[in-house]
């Protein structure tokens, strides 16, 4: 009996420890249920995106960038296949993939650490990783040659830019250059991809989403082993559209070569329309050299150079315009009625001003005598403009500075344009913290001081005056072509502006410009048998030489050309800007360069 | 009336339940070999299905006999098993580099299937014929039970066929009456070993993990060797400290705690001389896949993939995109349930948890009702052999548990695993038909 009730008290304690079992194993199947629950029903719908790029393997197709053309059709960037060799890891074990990387780093002639970094940098193991691009064509047979030995490996056919004529509108056209992780972050949502090639300056950077066109795309089901099943779907690359431009190359090359060993700019365009018909920087740079490795000689000469090759000083250089800005000055007055043609001033060599006789001298130190406002516009007369200038103030000389475009953007149709600056009394307030003296004014109004301007938007100047009033926007791009030859964009004259001055007005101020070139500090600039009109002027540098203006119209009574001519540290407009503009004007009507009467800084200061 | 009392003690809800997730496995196995040609011939189906006739035959055959007879067997069936054991690593034949198979034409045969319920037989019969325990040294029996088929498996080597033998041992051991604190020590030994393995297996592979200090510890062995001397010395003073103090500790038991942490620490060497680079990648990778993503990682990935987009309903018999298009690796073993999930969703999913979660539970009761402690053990132990299976292999596919390689009892393609899983479903039945008749 006794023993009975002991047996039967281990049994229930058997019992016991059995349904702690069970516990234990209900507590699993919960677990495990709630797992399941977990990841079928509320992260269904991930995996089951993830399922479906799973099964999908993409090839991309390089679309090639459209091309860019002068008005005449002439080619100034195009694309050239090249060869790309990539490797898809999938299906390999890691020591094939370090064998093949092995045996790629020996055809390509790369470090084996550079090449094993690519291979083995997709975690993604259907995404191709590009190896190496514009590999050799010797190369890339030995890669076909040997395919049975490196699995993995494929050699695609890709468009690569190309830039024919080299240097030519380097600054406008600008170059490409691969995405970089940032820039992918921001656009990989419209389409780019690691690898793509973006504009980065000039017209490559601003048309980039017109000029790259749609990659083609490839879907294809693939199985573990890495066999293709079944295309999935196939959409062909999508070439960019075609820039033609209003550049005429020829016109681009005499104004790069007229430029030729100086540091400046010079700007050639239409005033009718704002067509800009050269633009030039100097230095120019070789747009190639951003297509393969950049070599030390060509990296210090990009970006140690003094001169500073990248930089397009047409539209981002600012100085203060110097005597090409008493054509604002001139307008402002007469039309404000502050000044008459037939009024002479006195110029005696310079001018005492306020109570601390403060002097401010005219360039001609025994001064001009009694001089008219188009004798004082071409002998460039300081003495007169500072008489004139005090007599407007400030406020009027700013508003008809603006009125001529000055201080803010052309809207020209490249990147990275500075809008320059027209000081008035608040602006000094603002930015110098300092009251607006009369002092300040003297200087603006002979285009020194705080007045900063870019080349082009001197262009502006001479174009009101071209055209008694209106001036257009300046642009670089005539029409956009897409690839099965339709205008997809055409552009047509806009007018950025327009300065109201009565006719007569205008008519004087072309006198004045005329008379520069004729017999005033343009002289240099002067060309038998065509009528130019021009102004020259000279940036007062206080840490150094002098920047050299000048800015000229032609013909006088039929405009055809803006030209204007910026050098850097070059010295007097008259001497160093002027002869540019000749060679330039001669090349553009074909007319021979005669040298003019020889000039001296002394004769000619401005 | 003999049929009659057939009907009351055959446990339909046993049979009906391992007869659904044996079907469950063939059409598992159906729908690969549809979707994805390369990865199953159809072969398997054949196979699988001639093996579930053969288990139904074993089951109805075996259920004419009365289970206590099983006792008289359970010696030999050890001993053949452990013949079998080291014949296959004479003769056996190598499959994906594990010699584990006996070859014969078109049938093949897995012994360690076999060891795993002989072992549970003996082990009954053992503890059984115990009846109480006295000391520690009553122990080395079973432990030594469990090392012989242990080893020789290891020896294949298949790592993974060796881990169930040690749940079945503590819980047979703990439902026997063994005094708990054997349990205890030993749980904690196993415990230790395989997180400090794994805490170095992972800062190994992970070597921003080294950057926590506890894993910096854990991985250096000299911080280990410093750690097991502090923890020696601590002990002894706090040992001395409680005398003066006139606390009464026990001696024996700081002594025992002290190596059984000494016994894990040097166990786990042990443990990671003894594995092969790949295995210790596939033990710790599930904590995290992308370590590994091209290798152990990448089946791990595939899995949770292949399940989470079966979501509610799934995408449909032979819509299974991830073991279509051959995304998932061993399908029709390791991974058959990631197929199961993908093509039936979380209905499916969950019903097939359902009708196991039924067969662990019967097996419970039907361990409770036995006529003696005999059936009462191998009926804990089957119970421990397929709960531990199913938390191991769906636990891995879920990403939750490590890759260990097991298969997904009665689902997963194998013949010789799927007629002894059947036999020990027969041995249940026959517990439960048996149990008033003496």
């Amino acid at each position: 009996m006794l023993i009975q009730k002991q047996t039967l008290k281990i049994i229930a304690l058997r019992k016991k420890k059995v349904v702690v079992v069970g516990m234990i194993v209900v507590f699993g199947f919960v677990i495990l249920f709630l797992r399941l629950f977990y990841m079928q029903v509320l992260n269904g719908r991930y995996f089951r995106q993830v399922a479906e790029a799973n099964r999908i393997q993409r090839f991309y197709q390089k679309a090639p960038r459209g091309q860019i053309y002068d008005r005449h059709h002439r080619l100034l960037a195009v694309n050239i296949p090249s060869f790309v060799v990539s490797f898809t890891s999938y299906s390999l074990t890691q020591q094939e993939i370090e064998r093949v990387s092995q045996e790629l780093a020996l055809i390509l002639n790369l470090s084996l650490q550079e090449v094993k970094t690519r291979t083995f940098s997709s975690l993604q193991p259907l995404d191709p990783v590009v190896i190496a691009s514009d590999i050799t064509r010797e190369q890339a047979l030995t890669i076909m040659e040997r395919k049975a030995s490196l699995p993995g490996v494929s050699v695609a056919i890709e468009p690569k830019r190309q830039y024919p004529e080299s240097n030519l509108a380097c600054h406008i056209i600008g170059y490409v250059g691969e995405l970089t992780l940032e820039e992918y972050k921001d656009l990989r949502s419209v389409g780019y991809r690691i690898g793509d090639k973006i504009g980065k300056t000039g017209l490559e950077a601003y048309y980039d989403n017109l000029l790259k066109g749609e990659h083609g795309e490839k879907q294809i089901e693939i199985s573990a082993s890495g066999r293709q099943l079944r295309l999935l779907r196939e959409t062909d690359s999508l070439s960019g559209n075609d820039l033609e431009l209003t550049i005429d190359s020829e016109v681009q090359r005499m104004v790069q070569d007229a430029l030729q060993g100086v540091n400046g700019a010079a700007v050639v365009l239409n005033p009718r329309s704002g067509e800009v018909i050269a633009m030039a920087s100097s230095p120019a740079y070789n747009l190639n050299t951003f297509l393969r490795p950049i070599t030390r000689g060509e990296f210090q000469y990009l970006f140690k150079n003094r001169g500073r090759p990248l930089f397009n000083k047409a539209i981002q250089a600012q100085y203060p315009p110097g005597s090409g800005f008493k054509i604002v000055t001139t307008a402002a007055g007469l039309q404000e009625g502050f000044i008459i043609p037939e009024e002479k001033l006195e110029c005696t060599g310079e001018m005492v001003l306020g109570t601390y006789n403060q002097v401010f001298r005219c360039w001609k130190k025994d001064g001009h005598g009694k001089i008219s406002l188009s004798s004082a516009l071409a002998q460039s007369c300081d003495v007169f403009f500072y008489q004139l200038g005090l007599r407007l103030g400030v406020t009027r000389i700013a508003n008809y500075a603006k009125k001529f475009g000055l201080g803010s953007l052309t809207g020209i149709d490249l990147p990275s344009e500075k809008k320059g600056i027209v000081p008035d009394r608040d602006w000094k307030k603002k930015t110098v913290k300092e009251a607006w003296y009369d002092g300040d004014t003297l200087n603006m109004c002979i285009g020194q001081g705080y007045l900063w301007m870019t080349p082009l938007q001197m262009a502006g100047i001479f174009s009101a005056v071209a055209n008694d009033g209106p001036y257009y926007r300046p642009k670089v791009v005539k029409k956009i072509i897409s690839p099965d030859g339709k205008v997809i964009r055409d552009f047509f004259p806009e007018e950025q502006g327009i300065v109201e001055l009565d006719r007569q007005n205008w008519h004087i101020i072309k006198k004045g410009l005329e008379e520069t070139v004729t017999h005033g500090t343009g002289r240099q600039s002067y060309i038998k048998g065509l009528r130019v009109a021009g102004k020259t002027g000279t940036a007062q540098n206080p840490q150094g030489i002098d920047h050299a203006w000048f800015g000229c119209l032609a013909p006088v009574d039929n405009p055809q050309v803006v030209v204007v001519v910026f050098v850097e540290h070059g010295g007097h407009g008259g001497v160093v800007a002027a002869p540019i503009a000749r060679t330039i004007l001669a090349g553009y009507f074909k007319k021979s360069a005669v040298e003019g009467q020889a000039v001296t800084p002394e004769e000619i200061g401005d | 009336m003999r049929q009659l009392k057939y009907k009351l003690r055959f446990d339909l809800w046993l049979f009906i339940s391992m007869f659904l997730v044996c079907v469950s496995g063939m059409l598992g196995l159906f729908s690969i070999i549809y979707q994805n040609p390369v990865a199953g011939s159809s072969n398997i189906l054949v196979k699988q299905v001639l093996a579930f006739v053969i288990g139904l035959m074993v089951i109805i055959f075996y259920l004419q006999f009365n289970y206590p007879t099983l006792k008289k067997y359970a010696l030999g069936f050890y001993i053949t098993s452990i013949v079998l054991l080291v014949l296959v690593l004479l003769v056996g034949s190598k499959v994906r580099g594990v010699r584990s198979w006996f070859v014969l034409g078109l049938f093949s045969f897995q012994p360690s299937e076999l060891a795993k319920l002989a072992f549970i037989m003996f082990l009954a019969k053992y503890i059984e014929e115990m009846r109480t325990w006295k000391s520690w040294h009553d122990l080395a029996w079973p432990v030594l039970l469990l090392l012989i088929p242990v080893g020789l498996i290891l020896l294949q080597p298949d790592f993974g066929s060796t881990l169930v033998f040690f749940p079945i041992l503590l819980v047979m051991l703990y439902v026997g009456g063994c005094r708990l604190k054997y349990i205890v020590a030993m749980i904690g030994f196993g415990v230790l070993i395989s997180f400090l393995t794994m805490v170095r297996i992972y800062a190994e592979l992970q070597s921003t993990a080294v950057d926590n200090y506890i894993v910096r510890v854990i991985a250096n062995p000299n911080y280990m060797l410093v750690f097991l001397v502090a923890l020696g010395l601590s002990l002894s003073l706090i040992y001395f400290l409680a005398k003066r103090l006139k606390f009464k500790l026990s001696f024996k038991q700081m002594m025992a705690g002290f190596s059984v942490v000494t016994a894990g620490v040097l166990g786990s060497y042990i443990f990671e001389f003894l594995m092969k680079t790949y295995q210790k990648k596939r033990l710790v990778v599930f904590l995290d896949p992308y370590l590994d993503p091209l290798g152990a990682g990448y089946n791990i990935i595939q899995s949770k993939i292949a399940v989470g987009s079966g979501s509610w309903l799934g995408k449909g018999l032979l819509y299974g995109t991830q073991s279509r298009l051959g995304f998932l690796p061993e399908q029709h073993t390791d991974f058959i349930f990631s197929v199961l999930a993908e093509t039936f969703g979380f209905a499916g999913g969950a019903l097939l948890l359902i009708l196991l979660f039924i067969i662990i539970w019967r097996g419970i009761i039907i361990s409770n009702q036995a006529r003696d402690e005999f059936g009462a053990l191998v009926a804990t132990g089957i119970v421990t052999m397929f709960a531990f299976h199913i938390f191991l292999n769906i636990g891995m596919t879920l990403g939750i548990m490590p890759i260990t390689g097991v298969p997904l009892p009665l689902v997963s393609y194998g013949g010789t695993s799927l007629v002894m899983n059947m036999f020990a479903i027969g041995i249940l039945l026959n517990i439960r038909m048996k149990r008033f008749y003496y």
